[in-house]
């Protein structure tokens, strides 16, 4: 078995994430926002400075470089393409986003199931997305 | 390249979850109770009640069960065994404990530094340690 091609798992884990910050800010910093800055406010929080803002932007590229050697680990089980990609990127969809929502925000009642349920959605297709995107670029031969 | 054995994946994600669920016991409901509760009032919010525990309990099987698929994922890149366990334990733990806590526990201002650095590092431990016993029974042959 060969051994994962690290330059090119970088180069799509960033292309993955920068994708998925991209998708993220149309959801949450556009489409989410007043709903965010409503239920910061409930908490007595202002809402998102620049400085979280990017913070949360860095995370997207872990997570997009996470996401690839995932892609990148399970390509000779399920074979590298799009299918293996969806894989990859759903599971750690579950675990970066829902389950951590899921956790932090909805069971301890921080955030509405609304916000939750959106942001996560918003979520699987940022992350898929991403991740189909970084894939495409990863190669071994 | 021959198929995730499904059972198996469900036996030992089962059990790895159990085990993060038994860990995380004496760490956050034990160790760090004091600092979730005055970190909970600090927000004028109750502690957790019984039905949140249930909740996080199983979500723990639920992080036990990627786990578990991982590591099954992985297997024919890495071989079976505890370093291939490790790396899937490590995963986990980066996408679905730290990068999530620190994002959504410390920058959004949630929780102080000193909780979520030690529910982080502890949950290192519950997911690795999780991961290695849910691996030991998954097999293929």
């Amino acid at each position: 078995m060969g051994k994962i091609n690290v330059g090119r798992l970088i180069l799509g884990g960033v292309v993955a994430g920068i994708v998925g910050d991209i998708l993220d800010y149309l959801v949450d910093g556009l489409w989410l926002n007043k709903m965010w800055s409503a239920q910061l406010g409930v908490w007595g929080m202002a809402p998102f400075s620049m400085r979280q803002i990017l913070w949360f932007e860095f995370f997207g590229i872990i997570i997009g470089l996470c996401a690839i050697w995932v892609y990148a680990g399970i390509r000779p089980r399920f074979g590298p393409g799009v299918k293996t990609a969806i894989y990859a990127g759903f599971v750690v969809w579950i675990l970066s986003t829902l389950l951590p929502n899921f956790a932090l925000f909805w069971v301890p009642h921080f955030f509405s199931g609304h916000l939750v349920g959106y942001s996560s959605l918003g979520g699987l297709v940022e992350i898929l997305i991403g991740t189909i995107a970084g894939a495409a670029l990863y190669k071994e031969d | 390249m021959g198929k995730i054995n499904l059972g198996r994946v469900i036996l030992g994600g089962i059990v790895a979850g159990i085990v993060v669920d038994l860990l995380d016991y004496p760490i956050d409901g034990m160790w760090l109770a004091n600092s979730w509760h005055n970190n909970l009032v600090a927000l004028g919010h109750a502690d957790f009640g019984a039905h949140q525990i249930v909740l996080f309990n199983l979500l723990g099987l639920v992080t036990g069960l990627l786990a578990i698929w991982i590591y099954a994922a992985i297997r024919p890149r890495y071989g079976p065994g505890v370093k291939t366990a490790i790396c899937a334990g490590l995963m986990v733990w980066l996408v679905g404990v730290l990068v999530p806590n620190v994002a959504f526990m410390y920058v959004a201002g949630l929780f102080s530094k000193h909780l979520t650095m030690w529910t982080t590092l502890g949950g290192l431990v519950e997911v690795v340690v999780g991961t290695i016993a849910g691996a030991a029974l998954y097999k293929e042959d």
